[in-house]
């Protein structure tokens, strides 16, 4: 396949991307790609660099070096921003907004078609309808992180970037919040550190510590790793501690 | 609640002349004078506390939600700087048209340079709304660059003004110098440029000088600080990363 053909193919790709905070490596030549249409989990224990990773894909930072595109384009053009859906880790939508405000505000920053059906929908899907008039800052944490969702979700993104989705929600919450997620298309790439969301949500795993990527493949391939009777979580634990 | 409180202190000084508390000026220069006295620092407060955090407030966590729209910064940028702008214009003409107003009411007249006030004032606003955009791209925190702001235009700029007035140096580089232009413009007669008065107590003399801006001067100013706050608000928000908003 010819160098067009891969860009058209890969959605996400990341060629040998360092970042430092000062004197502080976050990132060390990371390269992956993930194919258009990739399920995949960006893995890794705390301080491996996965929100560094995220926040370069949509723009929020700049590599030191090395190379990051989104669907071929730079993060930071306005063709990568228009297709890219992002949830912040401890997301904090505008607090002075409602939530129906910070739906409309970003939906129509976005241009998004019929806005006022799409905003119902979210309010209703995240169950949210009640909250619609409040102001975010009297929110708790877990419907400010509902509408963070309805917020990366509302311009029915090809690419869908999410970190730590389910972070402060209920089990009703994260299971319904798991469903909306299956049924959507495009890419997503979902940074955790805990597996069995991994698991949930996506079908590969990237596997990245201290900056570089540790190891990928299908969640299946993960698996094999291990014996069969052994916990697909104390196999990543193992990978990631380096006890393989 | 900004304006409302900017409309009442526009409001004092006609009202205590109105009611007779306090004396009325003995014309309608002196009056207007008073009037838009407190007009330039309380319309550079008012911009602090609209645009001071214009910038600052995308390097936080709601960064994470403007920054990532596919909407330049530059866009951004403008937009805000003009909500601000628009907004300011519209507070800082209505408290002058309420001291020319006032002023016609008392006096039957209106000073002869009000167009040029009404002119120079919307450039002001302009020039202080930059700075305060500048001042914004500077900091992380929406508090602390409100905080910056007032403090530099309502204390060091009038400490720098007092200090140079002594030793006799024109403070040619002061936004709030250019200013006082929108005030001297109320009086029958311009001010003199520079005066020097020697005043003796004993035997000690000590010198008092005073810079009055020319009009042009004024508006050199405002245009210089306008055009390079922008630049450098601009420069600085378009590199700017987000690093430590989570």
């Amino acid at each position: 396949m010819t160098v067009e053909g891969n860009r058209r193919s890969n959605c996400i790709e990341l060629d040998h991307v360092t970042k430092s905070y000062g004197q502080i490596q976050a990132l060390g030549d990371l390269s992956f790609v993930i194919p258009v249409g990739g399920r995949y989990a960006l893995l890794g224990p705390n301080g491996a660099g996965k929100s560094t990773t995220l926040k370069l894909l949509v723009g929020s930072l700049r590599p030191d070096s090395g190379d990051v595109r989104i669907l071929g384009s730079h993060p930071e053009s306005r063709e990568a921003k228009a297709v890219v859906g992002y949830l912040p880790e401890d997301a904090l939508p505008y607090r002075m907004l409602s939530v129906r405000e910070n739906l409309e505000y970003i939906g129509a920053l976005r241009g998004v078609e019929g806005l006022k059906d799409r905003v119902d929908y979210l309010l209703d899907e995240l169950d949210l309808r009640q909250y619609e008039r409040s102001n975010v800052g009297r929110l708790s944490r877990g419907n400010t992180q509902k509408l963070a969702i309805a917020l990366a979700l509302i311009h029915s993104p090809k690419v869908l970037l999410l970190d730590e989705p389910l972070n402060y929600l209920d089990i009703p919450t994260q299971e319904k919040v798991i469903s909306m997620l299956d049924t959507l298309e495009g890419t997503h790439l979902v940074s955790t550190h805990i597996m069995s969301i991994a698991n949930r949500l996506t079908d590969s795993v990237v596997m990245i510590s201290k900056g570089a990527v540790l190891w990928e493949g299908t969640i299946e391939g993960l698996r094999k790793k291990g014996s069969p009777e052994e916990p697909i979580e104390k196999v990543v634990a193992r990978m990631m501690t380096g006890a393989f | 609640m900004v304006l409302p409180i900017y409309v009442v202190i526009a409001l004092i000084f006609p009202i205590l002349y109105g009611a007779n508390i306090l004396q009325k000026p003995p014309n309608i220069n002196d009056y207007t004078s008073s009037a838009l006295g407190e007009l330039v620092s309380f319309t550079v407060l008012l911009v602090a506390l609209l645009a001071g955090d214009s910038i600052s407030q995308d390097f936080g966590r709601q960064g994470f939600f403007t920054l990532t729209q596919p909407v330049r910064r530059s866009e951004i940028m403008l937009a805000r700087t003009f909500a601000a702008f628009i907004f300011s214009a519209v507070a800082m003409l209505a408290w002058i048209g309420m001291g020319l107003a006032t002023g016609f009411a008392f006096y039957g007249a209106v000073v002869a340079n009000w167009a040029l006030i009404l002119a120079i004032s919307i450039l002001f606003v302009g020039s202080a709304v930059s700075f305060v955009v500048l001042f914004s791209s500077l900091f992380k925190s929406p508090s602390i660059s409100v905080v910056i702001c007032v403090l530099v235009v309502w204390i060091v700029m009038p400490i720098i003004t007092g200090v140079l007035d002594l030793v006799g140096i024109e403070p040619w580089f002061l936004l709030t110098y250019a200013g006082d232009v929108i005030t001297y413009l109320t009086a029958a007669s311009y001010p003199v440029h520079f005066i020097s008065t020697p005043i003796s107590e004993g035997s000690i003399t000590i010198t008092v000088n005073s810079y009055a801006p020319y009009v042009w001067e004024g508006a050199l100013i405002m245009v210089a600080y306008f055009a390079a706050s922008l630049t450098f608000a601009w420069l600085i928000y378009s590199r700017k990363e987000l690093r430590d908003a989570s």
